[in-house]
């Protein structure tokens, strides 16, 4: 026990200091980063709607142009993995 | 009215039978030239050339003026004359013979038999002149004075009777009924045994019933005398049928009965009396039928002469000359009689004349014309009056019947030959009447026809209803000012009182009619000032008394209080009660109301307000909620009213109580027993719908199937059956009810309450719907009903399937049910068959016209058609996308807005209408008529998820990017079970995030949160 809590204590004590040690961003950086992530959410987001689409309504007029867009997109990001405890 | 169709029979003796009869031969040359010249006349008599004979005789007086047979001459040439039509001169003759002084005594006779004649000639000339000539009335009288003067001088006269007779004829002919009554029982009680005495105990019968008719005609209130008078008249006329004793009278009796029956069934007027009137008809109907035709009658007449004759052969032989003589005149009034038998029509034509008109006063208007076609067509109808009144009658069988094309042909007809006869007074109100029906709805044509009636009879007995009809046309065609123009006109011509009162009162109808109701009250007012005595002043009162219990209830009370007190007995008594005790429970005085309906029912039972003063009292004590005294009531009024058509309101209103009480099995019984009791009445397949919608109630209340314990699911299932029962039991005994519809949806969602609990398939759900389709094969339109219902199930999941199964049932030939048809025509617009869809829907405006009245006076079933072929049609010509057709469509949509802003198709206009909103750049507005539908708790799941598709729209065309994403992608959320929709959303929504992450369209920009406000300065301000 007194291990564990010692390892979270230096972990955290590290990322502060690698943190402190980057150069700070510019205001157009952090905005281009948010365009950037944006930009990422909204495309995962299509490509939910176009893969409901083709599931949901493999009949409709939509379907086959939904799936020639998910043909360009590509799969889904994969999903970041949870931290093991 | 009664008519004496007999022409009075002569008093005739053969003179010469009293006469000395001293041989020709003795007389020398000089009598044998007078005595041949008598001869020559008399063989012209007997030949019927009466004229030729007076000529004769009087030539034989002035060539032999001494002879003593001059005396007889100049009684024979009054009597060829009388007989040849030429009065004057037959009383010039006859008053020779009375002014003779110098009569010997063996042709004394001859003075009494000319004083017995003169009366008879001049009532002769009487009934030749005209009924308004006032030479007819100064014949008449002086017959009377005649009459006396010969039955005074010669009261035990063997001419008596007969001479007693003829006066009480000319007394009838004077309209001195009571008089000719009192002459014609003194004969009969003084010559009980005569053979011809029958003829006064017809003419006193014919004045009874005259009598009779004359005083119903007049009467307001019921009058004993009268009915009296008619019965002793039939009696009278039946009696001479009984006695069996001379068949032309008998004859003429049968068709007086027949007369008489008509008129009085003609006086049994009310509800009341309807069928004690049927009976009378029919009664009159059997008398018609039994006379006896023409050839029938003077073979019998002939007979009685024979009879006659050979009675006077026998006295002959016998040498009783007064016996002989009495059988010759006999003989001689007989003849006279066949004489005029064998002249008139065949009566038997007049009776089924008369037949035609019961048929027409029974409303069989079908018989009545082919009656007097087939009596026109066999030349049967000679009298140019009777061809009049065949026509008229037609034309108004067609009228009634609104056969157009042949009532106006027949109406020219008329009109050409009879344009202003006093017969047709009101043939233009009901022609005009045939175009305000349903079938013809065409006001304006109507108007031509009033106006027209107005015209030719500006003082017909029909003006004011003719003024009124035209009134009521015009407040069809919303000429509102016109009508109530026409009627004040009229009373601005200074009209006479019958009029002026019926125009008045017609204007506060008017006014009624156009929502005036406080004018309305004010013109009733004036009316009951200024017309008292009148039937219109109670009236008016009545109507006052009714229209301030809707206007002002207290106002209203005293109004109607003073009404019951002024006409006890009114009319329109029940009608106030029902207005007083509606007026009291508006008045917060509930106790007082009750009693007012109570009164109502127990004083006026029969009268057309009594059965809904129990709905009245049914409503108050519900209301106080006093339910047990409430279903008492209604109790009570199945108990008075077993046959009222109100039943099945009054098990209706039992049955909620009980619902609302929490005993629905207790609700279900008395449905339950109002369809075993009237199982053919129409409301049973009102009743049938309840028990289906209760029993499925009852299923849903035993909750959700798979997880209800073994006892509840028992209850499930019995649910189930019965509901099931019930609506299959409607749509087999009613199919043709509108109840089907419901009763149908229902039946399905019963079908997938099974379904979902896994104890059908929808394979099955289906093989039960086209089994039940398949038990109607011989009723194409509730057959197609069955599987529209079953396409609908499939709408929303494959409406391709749905529209096939909706093409197989659809049949062009059938009239189907508006909603019906709407569900096929929303199939072919969503399957792109937009033209096929647009046939449809005018199909269905073919169906449910509107036959040229405004869509808001239309019926009911119509309106709601014509608002589904708006929407239809207006939808189908924005689907073809071309702006022309979107324009048209767009006019569809406000043109149902406007005139059915009720319907619930106004949710689908306003989705059209927003649509045409956003093509025209008014969003704001598109947008509130997208929020209309979405609000509307009625709107199909379709019609909101394409609100939503199309809001998200406008939002992605404003730019509005985030809103227009989120309302995209959430149709699919909320209305997954509109599939095209939802995929066109995640479609359009899926392009959006695209341009997005594309960058196309640019990430949006926070909205800066405004500054907080310091609370000082909130303060301040």
């Amino acid at each position: 026990m007194i291990r564990t809590i010692a390892f979270i204590v230096l972990a955290a004590a590290l990322s502060f200091g690698a943190a402190g040690c980057k150069k700070k961003k510019t205001v157009a950086e952090m905005q281009a980063e948010k365009v950037t992530v944006f930009r990422q959410k909204q495309k995962v987001e299509a490509i939910k709607s176009y893969t409901a689409l083709v599931t949901k309504y493999p009949d409709s007029e939509f379907a086959a142009k939904a799936q020639e867009r998910l043909n360009v997109l590509g799969p889904l990001p994969a999903a970041t993995p949870a931290p093991k405890k | 009215m009664l008519i004496d169709r007999r022409i009075p029979a002569a008093i005739v003796c053969l003179a010469a039978s009293t006469l000395p009869s001293g041989p020709a031969s003795a007389q020398g040359p000089a009598a044998t030239i007078d005595a041949q010249m008598m001869q020559q006349a008399e063989a012209l008599a007997a030949a019927g050339d009466h004229a030729k004979a007076a000529a004769v005789y009087e030539d034989l007086v002035k060539r032999f003026p001494q002879m003593p047979i001059v005396p007889e001459a100049n009684f024979r040439a009054g009597y060829a004359h009388y007989l040849a039509g030429d009065y004057d001169a037959a009383l010039a003759a006859f008053k020779k013979v009375i002014d003779n002084r110098n009569l010997p005594a063996e042709q004394a006779s001859l003075n009494e038999l000319s004083l017995s004649m003169v009366p008879q000639v001049l009532a002769s000339k009487a009934a030749k002149l005209p009924i308004n000539d006032p030479a007819r009335k100064v014949a008449l009288e002086d017959a009377v004075k005649q009459f006396d003067t010969y039955l005074t001088k010669f009261p035990k006269s063997d001419e008596a009777e007969s001479a007693s007779y003829s006066k009480a004829l000319a007394l009838y002919q004077l309209e001195k009924f009571d008089l000719a009554m009192d002459v014609l029982r003194k004969n009969m009680a003084a010559f009980p045994q005569s053979p011809t005495i029958q003829d006064s105990q017809y003419l006193l019968a014919l004045t009874l019933a005259t009598t009779g008719s004359n005083a119903l005609s007049k009467a307001t209130a019921p009058d004993p005398v009268a009915e009296q008078q008619f019965d002793e008249s039939e009696k009278l006329l039946r009696d001479i049928i009984t006695k069996n004793l001379n068949l032309a009278l008998i004859n003429d009796a049968q068709f007086q009965i027949g007369e008489l029956l008509l008129a009085r069934g003609g006086f049994m007027t009310g509800d009341d009396n309807k069928q004690k009137q049927a009976d009378t008809f029919n009664k009159a109907l059997d008398a018609y039928r039994s006379v006896a035709s023409k050839d029938r009658v003077v073979a019998a007449q002939k007979a009685r002469i024979a009879f006659f004759k050979d009675l006077m052969v026998k006295a002959g032989v016998a040498k009783d000359v007064p016996t002989l003589q009495k059988y010759k005149r006999l003989v001689d009034k007989e003849t006279e009689k066949l004489a005029q038998l064998e002249g008139r029509t065949d009566q038997t034509q007049q009776a089924k004349f008369k037949t035609g008109l019961i048929f027409f006063t029974q409303n069989k208007m079908d018989e009545t014309r082919v009656l007097y076609t087939q009596l026109e067509n066999t030349g049967a109808i000679e009298d140019e009056a009777d061809k009049k009144q065949a026509l008229y009658f037609v034309t108004m069988s067609y009228a009634a019947q609104s056969v157009a094309e042949k009532a106006i042909e027949k109406y020219n007809a008329f009109q050409s030959t009879y344009k202003g006869d006093p017969i047709a007074q009101n043939l233009q109100l009901i022609v005009g009447a045939m175009y305000l029906g349903e079938k013809l709805n065409d006001p304006n044509k109507a108007i031509e026809y009033f106006n027209e009636g107005l015209q030719l009879y500006p003082k017909g007995k029909a003006f004011g209803a003719l003024v009124l009809a035209r009134a009521g046309a015009q407040i069809q065609l919303k000429k509102f000012d016109e009508a109530e123009k026409a009627l004040k006109d009229t009373l601005a011509q200074n009209p006479s009182k019958e009029l002026a009162v019926d125009a008045e009162f017609y204007l506060g109808v008017v006014q009624v009619q156009t929502g005036k109701v406080k004018e309305a009250v004010e013109t009733f007012k004036g009316v009951r000032q200024k017309y008292p005595g009148t039937p219109q002043e109670e009236q008016s009162f009545s109507q006052i008394g009714q229209l301030l219990s809707r206007l002002d209830p207290k106002a209203a009370i005293p109004e109607l209080e003073g009404f019951l007190s002024k006409y006890p007995k009114g009319n329109d008594v029940p009608a106030i009660l029902m207005a007083l005790g509606t007026a009291q429970g508006a008045s917060g005085q509930a106790d007082a109301a009750l009693a007012t309906f109570k009164k109502l029912a127990t004083e006026h039972p029969k009268s057309e307000a009594a059965p809904f003063s129990y709905f009245e009292r049914a409503k108050l004590l519900a209301k106080a909620q006093k339910y047990d005294e409430c279903l008492a009531v209604m109790k009570e009024f199945a108990q008075n009213y077993p046959d009222s058509t109100a039943l099945f309101q009054a098990a209706d209103f039992t049955a909620q109580i009980l619902t609302s009480q929490g005993k629905g099995q207790e609700a279900i019984a008395v449905y339950d027993d109002f369809v075993a009791k009237r199982p053919k009445d129409p409301s049973t397949a009102d009743a049938l719908l309840k028990l289906n919608a209760l029993w499925k109630g009852y299923t849903e209340s035993q909750g959700n199937y798979i997880v209800i314990e073994a006892a509840k699911r028992d209850e499930w299932k019995k649910g189930i059956e019965k509901s099931t029962a019930a609506a299959e039991k409607l749509i087999t005994e009613f199919p043709e009810s509108p109840q089907v519809a419901q009763a149908l949806s229902n039946l399905m969602d019963v079908q997938r309450l099974q379904q979902s609990a896994k104890l059908k398939t929808e394979a099955e759900l289906e093989t039960y719907f086209k089994d039940l389709a398949q038990k109607f094969a011989d009723k194409p339109g509730t057959q197609a009903k069955v599987l529209f219902t079953l396409a609908s199930f499939n709408f929303d999941k494959d409406k391709t399937k749905a529209l096939e199964q909706m093409t197989a049932a659809y049949k062009p030939d059938l009239k189907f049910a508006p909603e019906d048809l709407d569900l096929y025509g929303q199939a072919l617009i969503d399957g792109k068959k937009i033209d096929e869809a647009i046939k449809v829907y005018e199909k269905l405006n073919q169906d449910y016209p509107l036959k040229g009245s405004s869509p808001k006076t239309a019926p009911r079933d119509v309106q709601e058609a014509q608002a589904i072929v708006l929407a239809g049609l207006g939808k189908a010509l924005q689907e073809k996308g071309d702006p022309a057709d979107k324009e048209k469509g767009g006019k569809m949509f406000a043109e149902l807005e406007a005139n059915y802003p009720w319907s619930p198709k106004m949710l689908e206009v306003n989705y059209g209408t927003a649509l045409a909103l956003r093509d025209q750049k008014k969003d704001d507005d598109a947008v509130k008529r997208i929020q209309e539908i979405l609000k509307a708790p009625k709107a199909s799941s379709e019609l909101r998820a394409k609100g939503m598709l199309l809001l998200a729209k406008i939002h992605a065309d404003a730019g509005r990017f985030e809103l227009a994403i989120d309302n995209f992608i959430k149709i699919s959320v909320f209305y997954g079970g509109v599939p095209k929709v939802a995929a066109e959303g995640l479609w359009l929504g899926g392009q959006l995030l695209e341009r997005q992450a594309s960058g196309e369209i640019p990430m949006p920009t926070p909205t800066p949160k405004p500054a907080a406000t310091p609370a000082g300065d909130a303060k301040k301000k």
